[in-house]
């Protein structure tokens, strides 16, 4: 490939695109681990396992509701701003620079950073997990 | 002389604080009026399923069991209203075999005491055609229970009687301004992931059982949930006599079993009530229970408690020392079949009964 090819290969959109999905895909399958464990992590396998091979007779059962509808729509988003990355991230440092060179901005976004935490604090407070509660212990 | 001080709050310093403090009152100011109008609303629809997470399988059986209660109109000539130790003891087609008679388990869970199961009782006789005898089947040690269980438990309880039951302000479960808008909050998030459908078939348990699993096996049994047996290693044994009686009823309870007798005696419905079989330390013969039998039969001529009160089983035959294995489960549900065609034989024998008003 030589220098010039590893380059090229670097600059490249599309091979920017495919590191960053396959990293993320990577990153989730570990995560599955940390979450479940190995039986669980085996578990939720098997199942995707399963719901492949039987694929496309397996069913779409539940309706994915909002959520999974706005996940839907988040993810091509995310990839087709993952394409124009380099222009939006020296826009949003053009726009940074712009911000720190006034006081006012500054105030301003430290109150919006603030604001923001806040109703962090508050939506995760709300969403706390009740205690489970297992009536047959087995 | 002393001089008049110039020097007044540094603004300066307190005016960023107090800004700070501002926006951080913002967010509850904003988010809290609109999430408790949400979680109180939510609370007067007495919806028991959360639509923000799985159930536990505590409220899947409650569930389910009222749901038939409420929803079929299924006539049954036997109706048990059971906890657990007889959902998963009494085998509802080995007993409708056995007697020739059709026959619901109406089994949920032990925490939901006796005002628990009154309630599902109520509702099965308002939508039921009425049936030949009801069985409230209790296990012996269930007396005492509220001691043992946690704050989470006693709210799942006062939840189920607020929604099915009559839904008076003094059953409301909760008052407070936080609960409900942490209620509101998750309501919210339950509407954007779906509501309870997404939740039916996640696991409840370990095992990996499912609300609409549990819910499709119970009705394919007529109720009956066998308890599965995980048992390793040698099973115990009753090796000694015991003269201990452990069993202890409260005031409460009392009024509580008042209820139920009062419930079937308006609707004339005979009422059987079976202690079910114990496998811990106990004697043969239980003095305080024995009384308490006959306190209960006293009530209403309706009512017969089952004898021997105390059915002592071998330890052996329990899964977990309440819930019996196949064999206990076997014959329990003899001993139940024989009990119920003996005890209908002899009201048939009887004829109709009058109260003491009729006569």
């Amino acid at each position: 490939m030589g220098r010039e090819g590893f380059n090229k290969y670097l600059k490249n959109r599309f091979y920017r695109v495919a590191a960053i999905l396959v990293t993320m895909h990577y990153v989730c399958f570990a995560f599955m681990f940390f979450s479940s464990g190995v039986s669980g992590a085996g578990q939720i396998l098997g199942i995707v396992g399963r719901s492949i091979r039987s694929w496309p007779t397996t069913t779409v059962r539940q309706y994915p509701g909002f959520f999974g509808w706005a996940l839907m729509l988040l993810v091509p988003l995310l990839i087709l701003v993952s394409f124009y990355q380099d222009a939006i991230l020296s826009r949003i440092n053009q726009f940074g620079h712009r911000m720190t060179a006034r006081n006012r901005s500054l105030y301003l976004t430290v109150l919006l950073k603030t604001v923001f935490i806040a109703f962090m604090l508050i939506i995760l407070w709300g969403l706390e997990k009740e205690p489970e509660i297992a009536y047959m212990r087995f | 002389m002393s001089t008049p001080s110039t020097r007044g709050p540094n603004w300066g310093r307190i005016a960023p604080t107090l800004v700070i403090l501002g926006i951080m009152a913002m967010p509850p100011i904003i988010l809290f009026p609109p999430m408790y109008f949400i979680g109180k609303h939510h609370d007067d629809q007495r919806i028991f399923l959360r639509n923000y997470r799985a159930p536990w399988d505590m409220e899947a059986f409650s569930f389910i069991s009222m749901s038939y209660a409420a929803e079929s109109q299924e006539y049954n000539d036997v109706v048990f209203v059971v906890d657990s130790a007889l959902r998963g003891g009494l085998n509802t087609r080995q007993f409708e075999q056995e007697t020739g008679l059709k026959a619901y388990n109406l089994g949920c869970v032990r925490w939901l005491g006796v005002r628990g199961f009154t309630q599902i009782l109520d509702a099965y006789l308002k939508s039921h055609p009425k049936p030949r005898l009801v069985v409230l089947g209790v296990h012996p040690m269930e007396f005492g229970i509220d001691n043992f269980v946690s704050p989470e438990v006693l709210e799942v309880r006062a939840r189920f009687l607020w929604c099915f039951g009559s839904g008076t302000e003094d059953m409301r479960p909760h008052n407070s301004f936080l609960y409900h808008v942490r209620q509101g909050f998750k309501y919210m998030y339950g509407l954007l992931i779906g509501g309870f459908g997404h939740f039916a078939d996640e696991p409840i348990n370990k095992r990996g059982d499912t609300f609409r699993k549990f819910q499709h096996e119970l009705s394919k049994q007529r109720g009956f949930g066998p308890i599965p047996d995980t048992r390793k290693g040698p099973k115990p044994i009753r090796d000694k006599v015991s003269t201990v009686d452990p069993f202890v009823v409260s005031d409460e309870q009392k009024t509580d079993f008042s209820a139920l007798i009062r419930l079937t005696a308006n609707h004339r419905v005979d009422l059987l009530i079976r202690f079910v079989p114990f496998g811990g330390e106990a004697a043969e013969h239980s003095p305080r229970l024995r009384a308490f039998a006959m306190e209960l039969e006293s009530q209403s001529p309706t009512i017969v408690v089952g004898r021997p009160e105390v059915l002592l089983y071998d330890p052996a035959v329990f899964v977990d020392g309440i819930h019996l294995d196949a064999k206990g489960i076997e014959k329990f549900t003899t001993f139940t079949a024989a009990e119920v065609k003996t005890m209908l034989a002899r009201r048939v024998a009887q004829g109709p009964r009058l109260s003491s008003s009729e006569k």
